[in-house]
């Protein structure tokens, strides 16, 4: 079959094709009709967003308020020392009360130890 | 290879509004749909949901363009709805047969049809009837290119538009189309 014979074909096929597409059924070219007039209610699009601006507004907002609490403060003579100065102080602290504990302890076991051997 | 099928059908000059744009395009939408699905509450829903989607991205754009946007847009919906009735098919359909509840919904209409007798041959509604049944049961692709190509009038560079495919792949589609065609309605020459 040549060219010509397929186009002749496909002219038919298309023929039949529209000819189908006019006797419709009423009910369904009715649906088409609602569905495109439905489409076309849509509100548009510049409608719709209008509101955009404002919630990039709130967005660009939110962003630098936490940018700004969460920016590093500049060290400052009245905030003590830092925080890992702090930490180096308390176990310090804390190893010297141990310490002295210990002190206490070794004295009085060694009160204990001596009133234990003693005469009475 | 023939790629000369723009003279055959065609829709005309691009209507200026939009509402006349969808009234001239929406019979041969649904068509489309229903060829590729077989169901026609299921076409309505599918061209109407095109419909929407392509007046709310596209509403803008210049007549020209407008053929070629609705009916990639209609595409997309046909083969979303290919998908999702793929899985439906491979799973939630045995496992319905399975439990006994409700199964497949039949058919409008049946593809499978072995075609009319001899003393209808002749009969263009039988032709017609013939000629939907062959373009339902090609590939997908190959009935997208046939119906842009021929029916739509759209050139190669636009049903390559509105497939999301190359040119040269809707040549060779509309070719096993065309090819496809000429096999099954050999009886009606």
């Amino acid at each position: 079959m040549n060219s010509g014979d397929d186009q002749e074909l496909t002219r038919r096929v298309i023929a039949a094709l529209d000819e189908a597409d006019a006797a419709l059924p009423p009910e369904i070219a009715a649906r088409l009709a609602a569905a495109r007039r439905r489409a076309l209610a849509e509100p548009l699009p510049a409608a719709r967003f209008r509101l955009a601006p404002l919630g990039f507004a709130a967005a660009a907002a939110s962003i630098a308020l936490l940018a700004v609490l969460l920016y590093p403060r500049p060290p400052s003579p009245d905030d003590g020392p830092p925080a890992g100065d702090l930490a180096a102080l308390d176990l310090e602290l804390l190893a010297h009360d141990d310490l002295m504990w210990l002190e206490d302890d070794l004295e009085f076991y060694a009160w204990l130890h001596d009133t234990a051997a003693g005469p009475g | 290879m023939s790629d000369s099928a723009g003279d055959i059908g065609g829709a005309g000059a691009a209507p200026e509004s939009l509402e006349a744009f969808l009234a001239d395009v929406e019979r041969r939408a649904f068509r489309m749909a229903y060829l590729a699905t077989g169901r026609r509450d299921e076409a309505l829903d599918l061209v109407q949901e095109a419909m929407m989607s392509f007046v709310r991205s596209y509403r803008s754009k210049p007549p020209a363009e407008r053929r070629p946007l609705f009916f990639r847009t209609l595409d997309n919906r046909l083969r979303d709805w290919h998908r999702r009735e793929t899985v439906r098919r491979r799973w939630l359909l045995p496992w319905l047969r399975f439990t006994g509840a409700p199964g497949e919904e039949a058919a409008d209409w049946e593809p499978a049809d072995p075609g009319p007798g001899p003393s209808a041959l002749a009969d263009g509604a039988d032709f017609a009837a013939a000629a939907q049944r062959a373009l339902a049961v090609l590939p997908h692709r190959q009935r997208q290119a046939f119906l842009l190509r021929a029916g739509e009038g759209l050139d190669v560079a636009a049903a390559a538009r509105a497939m999301g495919v190359t040119p040269g792949s809707v040549k060779t589609h509309y070719f096993r189309a065309v090819h496809a065609l000429r096999a099954a309605l050999e009886d009606y020459r």
